[in-house]
């Protein structure tokens, strides 16, 4: 018969009690079982066989109720450390920027974009020499000698060879040169023109130019390759529409436009109420092109330019290109995240 | 170029039953882009009116007018303008009247009499004042019939006509004629067109000229018919005449030079009109003297080159061919004899003598791009048609229009365009755009006269799009192989090394490639030398820039003086000089914590930031960088690395001197620098050399030590770090924690042991022991 049992279950309760954490608790419970339980069975062990039953089932009893307040105890400290885990000094709806990632210029945004979907189609992918060859920006490209872009007031020349590219197309000239098979380029980067900088020109802007060279291609090849960026761009909503145009190194030649995708395409200053907003041109390769290229086994050959400035400022609602080029950081902070 | 309703009227009747929405359809399916559709506001209160009376107010230029406006009403008004003549009928804007130019007419006191109204000059009936002949500014309009009270006085101006400005492929010039234009459009539209160019060949070649001298290379044709002057001619143009030129831009002159500008908006041909008894000799063409002056009708003197082409009699130039006529041979009331030029010139020469002396004619517009001589034809005809039959003529020809017939193949075209067009239709579309079918040769075709820009299958197929719609021709997707994947590394890769930095707080920024001299060298930290310098008159445009440094400070620059938070910034640019190529990563910070306000987290943006992001470039690329201090004139000595690889620097970290950043006001800032040409590890980079290095099973043990070294001891712990992990059984060891006490600069090091045994209580003691002999 344990005399004390209801002694020791009160003491048990206010040691532990007074614990305020999981470890002085289990250390503490430790301690007094050492101290009050151990003995207990050493006397279990000296009982005549006729008292241990009863003297045995009394420790156990006692040990399930130490146990039981325990247990009971331990919860209520876990769930205060998960209070004060949980605990946060601050509002959580408020914004965390100052340790968020760098941001891309809006040139490398757009032109990323577009570069993603053509490497969905298996395009090698090049940005080429701004440096390029007179014959490579013009003589391929059946631009005749007295065309206005060959101006010397439009375009910057270096010497009688070399210039800075006025397209990427002079680079796509130069990777479909003597690649007589079918062949995908793509070349982006940048280009100059020697127009004043305002509102919409500047004297450097970016483009992206394909090229695919393959054999029967049709205008309505073009027209599913084009749909599929401008939807891929824009988003399924948008309609397209084709208007013949020239360029000289296709034939024929199309301006590109899509359904205004700020009012929808019922007129609004965006689209100088047309409904129409263009976004870039394309065509078949002119027949002059493919033989300039040496290209003579395969008949045909589609092309689009795509300018990376105009689509940027679409896109994103810029007003003024000289934005981009000045880096204002006002406009380029608000493009972290962006992809 | 502009085109009105009413003109495209005149030679398509049905037009009058087309909308806007329609003609733009159509102009664009031909080809053509409707840039803006322009209509005046409608007037309310401006009506016809009648002068009953004029008198002229003593003292002053004014005349008080009676007014009839309507039946039944006249109104007092006084009016600035004089020319007036009793009788007339005028525009009257009433009280209440919104002008164009904004003003509201009210009822008012001028010199203490009462003006209920104002008698309308055309300048206050349009925006566009230029096009109002000089000495018409200030004239009220005038005409002999109409309806007081009505507003009749917009078909005498032609007010309400709609404008259309449109704007043609850079290869059809004809279309900017108005026959060429409407003959297309009434095509599509299926209208009749009231024009016959058959009858106008004809006529044509029954002609006699006498030849003039012409240099061949810069003149297709040319044209004189000399005319006895009538004195009707040197009068105005009836508001009939007036109204059409000025809804196309147009200043009127006088009768003959209005009449002129008329056949030139049909045929878009220039023409010029000589004094001809100022004319010493026989006029003829050629290019110019270099260094000749010519003074030109705006009585500006010129210096010319021997790319200008000029009109010369005997003596002098006479004009600037189809750019500006001289002042000499100008027509005044004194002449009695005039020449009339119709001529085709080399539209590149004519282009570039516009741009160069910048004069901006409707004639030098016109003539810069290359026009069908037929058209020249047509002038001529309608020229004796209009003001009656020359005197004399003498031309030059040649035959600058399309003589080949051109072969289509229908198989092509069947691909080409994946549409079952028939042969009937093909043939019949074609024939409605002016193409003559060639029965002789089966598929040939020739094209209309007027059109220089068909030369090959393709250009009669684009011509085929015109008929069919072209957005009713459904996309078909391309079937293709995707063998060989392409690789496209470089991309890649560079598309890698932006996400590096992008992920280290770096921005990226995009700025100009091209510079000016004093700018060129600024930050050429690789001494490149042999710029490209480009042929262009603007200073700062004149070189292909060194190196990204000096652009990038000057968004630095552009920001800071706005008062925006500096962000870290980086560009990638390929810059180019004479000799090579090279693409440059430059990154530009400013020494500060990135600091985040609400976990208070610190990175502090510094030389080691920069050592930490080479690190993750390196393993980008897998190759291995070593750095070196040294001494540069834009950077900070003692906190200056280069970037080696492969014992060849391509790069430099450092931090840039108050001195250099001077002239970007950014003198109190301290800029740190990365710069590194990345072509080499671009080149270098092979995918298959990366191996993982194994591990073992057991847990990994660490322990840290501290270094104590005497400032200045940088290269002393490298060698003392390397030593450690020299160590055998230890796999790594890496600088924790930098701090100073008593004139020494300590290093805490932790090392790791190899995770591939179990290590005892006295194995570890011995490696400590070895630890400490380095120390």
């Amino acid at each position: 018969m344990i005399n004390n049992k209801e002694q020791l279950i009160q003491q048990f309760q206010q040691l532990i009690e007074a614990q305020d954490t999981i470890q002085k608790l289990i250390e503490n419970k430790n301690i007094f079982c050492k101290q009050n339980l151990s003995p207990l069975y050493q006397t279990l062990k000296l009982l005549p066989p006729e008292e241990k039953r009863e003297y045995g089932l009394e420790i156990n009893l006692l040990n399930n109720q130490i146990n039981s307040l325990f247990e009971a105890r331990k919860r209520i400290l876990e769930a205060q450390v998960e209070a004060i885990a949980n605990k946060v000094d601050y509002d959580i709806h408020i914004d965390t920027y100052k340790l968020s990632k760098g941001a891309k210029t809006i040139l490398s945004i757009v032109t990323d974009k577009i570069i993603a979907y053509f490497k969905q189609l298996n395009f090698k992918i090049v940005e080429g020499d701004e440096v390029t060859t007179i014959e490579n920006n013009m003589d391929r490209l059946n631009i005749d000698i007295n065309h206005p872009a060959r101006d010397p007031k439009d375009t910057f020349y270096i010497d009688s060879i070399r210039m800075l590219r006025t397209h990427c197309t002079a680079t796509t000239a130069e990777e479909i040169h003597n690649q007589d098979r079918e062949i995908k380029v793509l070349s982006y980067g940048n280009v100059y023109r020697n127009d004043d900088d305002d509102l919409t020109h500047s004297h450097q802007f970016s483009q992206v130019d394909i090229v695919w060279v393959k054999e029967n291609l049709s205008i309505n090849h073009l027209k599913s390759i084009i749909d599929g960026l401008l939807k891929y761009l824009f988003g399924n909503q948008i309609k397209t529409r084709y208007r013949l145009s020239y360029f000289p190194f296709t034939e024929p030649s199309f301006e590109v436009d899509i359904s205004c995708f700020n009012c929808g395409g019922k007129g609004c200053s965006m689209c100088k109420n047309t409904g129409w907003i263009e976004i870039l041109g394309a065509g078949m390769l002119h027949q002059n092109v493919l033989k300039a290229a040496n290209i003579y086994t395969i008949n045909s050959g589609l092309a689009a330019g795509i300018g990376v400035d105009r689509i940027a400022m679409l896109l994103y609602g810029i007003k003024d290109i000289r934005d981009i080029y000045n880096n204002d950081f006002r406009l380029l902070s608000q493009l972290k995240g962006v992809e | 170029m502009l085109f009105t309703r009413s003109l495209i009227t005149r030679f398509i009747p049905g037009f009058y039953e087309i909308s806007d929405e329609q003609f733009a359809q159509s102009v664009n399916a031909l080809g053509m882009e409707v840039e803006s559709i322009y209509k005046r506001p409608k007037l309310d209160n401006v009506v016809t009116g009648q002068l009953l009376e004029i008198n002229k107010v003593e003292g002053t230029h004014l005349s008080l007018c009676k007014v009839k406006v309507d039946d039944s009403v006249t109104k007092q008004i006084v009016c600035g303008a004089s020319g007036l003549i009793t009788g007339k009928y005028v525009v009257v804007a009433l009280p209440g009247a919104k002008l164009p130019n904004g003003i509201i007419i009210a009822k008012r006191q001028i010199h203490n009499m009462e003006s209920d109204g104002m008698l309308c000059a055309y300048s206050e009936l349009t925006n566009n004042k230029n096009v109002v002949a000089d000495a018409e500014q200030d004239e009220i309009i005038m005409f002999n019939q109409g309806k007081v009270g009505s507003q009749d006085w917009i078909h005498v101006i032609d007010y309400e006509d709609t404008i259309y400005d449109i704007t043609v492929p850079a290869n059809r010039n004809d279309e900017n004629a108005y026959l060429v234009f409407c003959y297309e459009i009434a095509n599509k539209l299926e209208l009749d067109f009231n024009f016959d160019f058959e009858k106008i060949i004809a006529a044509f070649q029954e002609q006699k000229e006498t030849t003039i001298a012409v240099n061949k290379k810069v003149c297709a044709s040319l044209f004189f018919l000399d005319y006895d002057l009538k004195t009707k001619w040197l009068e105005r143009s009836e508001w009939k005449t007036k109204a059409v030129l000025m809804n196309h831009g147009i200043k009127p002159f006088n009768y003959l030079m209005d009449k002129l500008s008329f056949i030139t908006l049909l045929t878009n041909c220039p023409t010029n009109v000589y004094d001809t008894n100022k004319i010493i000799g026989e006029a003829k063409c050629s290019n110019a003297t270099p260094g000749l002056k010519f003074v030109a009708l705006n009585n500006k003197t010129y210096d010319l080159t021997s790319n200008d082409i000029v009109i010369y009699d005997n003596n002098k130039p006479i004009s600037l061919a189809c750019v500006i006529g001289s002042e000499e041979t100008k027509l005044t009331q004194k002449t009695t004899n005039v020449k009339i030029e119709v001529g085709n010139f080399n539209y590149a020469h004519i282009r570039n003598t516009a741009l160069r002396l910048n004069i901006d004619t409707d004639a030098a517009k016109r003539a810069s791009r290359p026009l069908s001589t037929f058209l020249n034809f047509i002038a001529i005809k309608l020229i004796k048609g209009m003001i009656g039959k020359p005197r004399a003529v003498q031309s030059y020809l040649s035959f600058n229009w399309p003589k080949n017939s051109v072969s289509v193949s229908f198989k092509k075209l069947k691909w080409f365009i994946n549409e079952d067009l028939s042969k009937p239709f093909v043939v019949n579309s074609l024939q409605k755009l002016g193409y003559k079918t060639n029965w002789l040769l089966k598929n040939r075709f020739n094209p209309p006269l007027w059109r220089l820009d068909v030369t090959n299958q393709e250009d009669v197929f684009e011509d085929i799009l015109k008929i069919i719609d072209l957005n009713k021709l459904q996309p078909i997707a391309i079937e293709d192989k995707l063998i060989p994947i392409e690789p496209n590394t470089e991309h890649n890769l560079k598309s890698s090394l932006k996400n590096i930095l992008l992920n280290n707080y770096f921005s990226e920024v995009k700025t100009y490639n091209l510079t000016n001299q004093s700018n060129l060298n600024k930050f050429n930290l690789f001494k490149l030398t042999n710029p490209i310098k480009i042929q262009c008159n603007n200073s700062n445009r004149e070189y292909f820039r060194t190196n990204l440094i000096d652009g990038m400070l000057k968004v630095y620059k552009y920001n800071d003086a706005r008062k925006i938070t500096l962000l870290p910034i980086f560009e990638i640019q390929n810059i180019f000089t004479n000799s090579i190529k090279t693409t440059n990563l430059t990154c530009l910070c400013l020494n500060e914590y990135v600091v985040d306000n609400i976990t208070h987290s610190r990175i502090a943006l510094n030389l080691n930031f920069f050592k930490g992001i080479l690190d993750e470039i390196s393993r980008l690329f897998n190759v291995n960088l070593s750095f070196n201090s040294i001494d540069i004139h834009e950077f900070y000595n003692n906190e200056t690395l280069t970037i080696s690889f492969k014992n060849k620097v391509i790069g430099y970290v450092g931090k840039i001197k108050k001195s250099q950043l001077k002239s970007y006001d950014l003198s109190n800032k301290d800029i740190y620098c990365l710069t590194i040409n990345i072509d080499s590890l671009l080149k270098h980079y092979e995918p298959s050399q990366f191996k993982v290095k194994s591990f073992g099973s057991f847990q990994t043990v660490s322990k840290d030590v501290n270094i104590v070294l005497p400032k200045n001891g940088i290269n002393n712990i490298k060698e003392k770090l390397n030593a450690i992990k020299k160590i055998p059984d230890i796999s790594n060891a890496e600088i924790i924690n930098i701090f100073e006490k008593d004139n020494n600069v300590i290093y805490t090091v932790r090392y790791w042991l190899v995770d591939t045994k179990q290590f005892k209580s006295n194995d570890i003691d011995l490696i400590a022991r070895e630890i400490d002999n380095i120390r």
